[in-house]
């Protein structure tokens, strides 16, 4: 009798890495399980026990993706005082990290039109992103902080796509986002 | 005889009306409130889908007019705020086209139309704030339109104008 081996997270993991080496190589409609496992150099049955589709794999990529700028920002914010400077570094650290992974992030971007999950946990990202970031607008003396931080966060995401264009950290883009984390100072 | 079937135009004027007053497009309805018959529409339009791709881009050319007319006709640091005011109650107005709108941008095509009309409104903001003496004015355009679609979006999911984000674009866009 054979067992069916469980989830192994290390081999989780190798099929989540193979997210970045495809983006770079395969439009993301052109995805297949098959691919995904070839260049997790995973054995082909393993896909399904850790994802039911390749659109579960990508939304697992994407959250993947978002978790890692997420505690990054948090090593790196948690020491400053709420306001400006943790702002700025936060901001920072979300754009470097989109950078650092502008295929992946593009290719996701297109998958979002697409496939509705993709969106949604987009969606509960940015909301927790606007619930933390509004005692800091608070802090700044925004009279709606609510709003400022959610048009912030339209901004930075929006800092984003003109910085994946260029291919390169844009000087003049950082420099307009702090312009306006400066207005009620 | 002379022929007093709708033309395209009133139509469309028709489908504008229709879609600020309900949330959804009928095809019956609208070629009734132009005053015209669904056979009449379809020989104009070629189909019903035509007719709402065109009924988008009829109503977002509405809402450029509606800005370019303020800008026209406003002076001084109000401008570019009314102008703001005006492009977000258009928006507000038309809660089925602009759901359509949503819709209609899975289609790459159609969805390259609508970034252009958005470009467009990008360069407006731009303009102005280099008129206002904003030394990053591009890039700046380009993010508090982002801003600005944001407040639309928002106000559509909720229906009604929302004064707190309209507050603070107004802060941010009115800022020395």
């Amino acid at each position: 009798m054979t067992r069916r081996r469980s989830p192994d997270p290390a081999e989780r993991s190798r099929l989540l890495d193979a997210a970045a080496a495809l983006a770079g190589t395969t439009a993301w409609h052109d995805v297949t399980a098959s691919r995904i496992v070839r260049a997790a150099k995973v054995a082909a049955t393993r896909f399904r026990v850790h994802f039911r589709d390749v659109g579960t794999w990508l939304a697992a990529a994407q959250q993947r993706f978002m978790d890692g700028i997420r505690d990054r920002i948090v090593a790196r914010t948690g020491t400053l005082p709420p306001g400006f400077e943790r702002l700025r570094a936060a901001s920072e650290i979300y754009l470097d990290g989109c950078l650092a992974q502008n295929e992946l992030r593009r290719w996701l971007i297109e998958a979002r039109g697409a496939l509705p999950g993709l969106a949604d946990g987009l969606e509960r990202q940015n909301q927790v992103y606007v619930m933390v970031m509004t005692p800091e607008f608070a802090r700044l003396g925004w009279p709606h902080p609510a709003a400022a931080a959610q048009l912030y966060l339209a901004m930075l995401m929006e800092a984003g796509v003109v910085e994946s264009t260029a291919g390169r950290a844009v000087a003049d883009v950082r420099e307009t986002l702090w312009d306006f984390l400066r207005i009620q100072q | 005889m002379p022929d007093r079937s709708p033309n395209r135009r009133q139509y469309l004027v028709a489908g504008t009306a229709y879609a600020s007053r309900l949330p959804q497009l009928r095809v019956t309805a609208v070629a009734r409130a132009a005053g015209g018959s669904v056979a009449g529409l379809n020989r104009l339009f070629g189909s019903f889908s035509a007719y709402r791709v065109e009924l988008m881009f009829h109503w977002l050319d509405g809402i450029r007019d509606a800005v370019a007319g303020v800008l026209a006709r406003t002076e001084g640091p109000a401008r570019l705020p009314q102008a703001v005011q005006t492009w977000l109650d258009a928006n507000l107005a038309c809660p089925a086209v602009r759901a359509l709108m949503l819709e209609q941008r899975r289609d790459p095509k159609i969805a390259e139309r609508i970034q252009q009309r958005f470009r467009g409104f990008v360069v407006v903001l731009q303009l102005e704030l280099r008129e206002r003496g904003w030394v990053r004015y591009e890039v700046a355009g380009r993010l508090y339109a982002a801003m600005a679609i944001e407040v639309a979006q928002s106000e559509f999911e909720a229906g009604r104008a929302l004064p707190s984000l309209r507050e603070t674009l107004r802060l941010a866009l009115e800022r020395p």
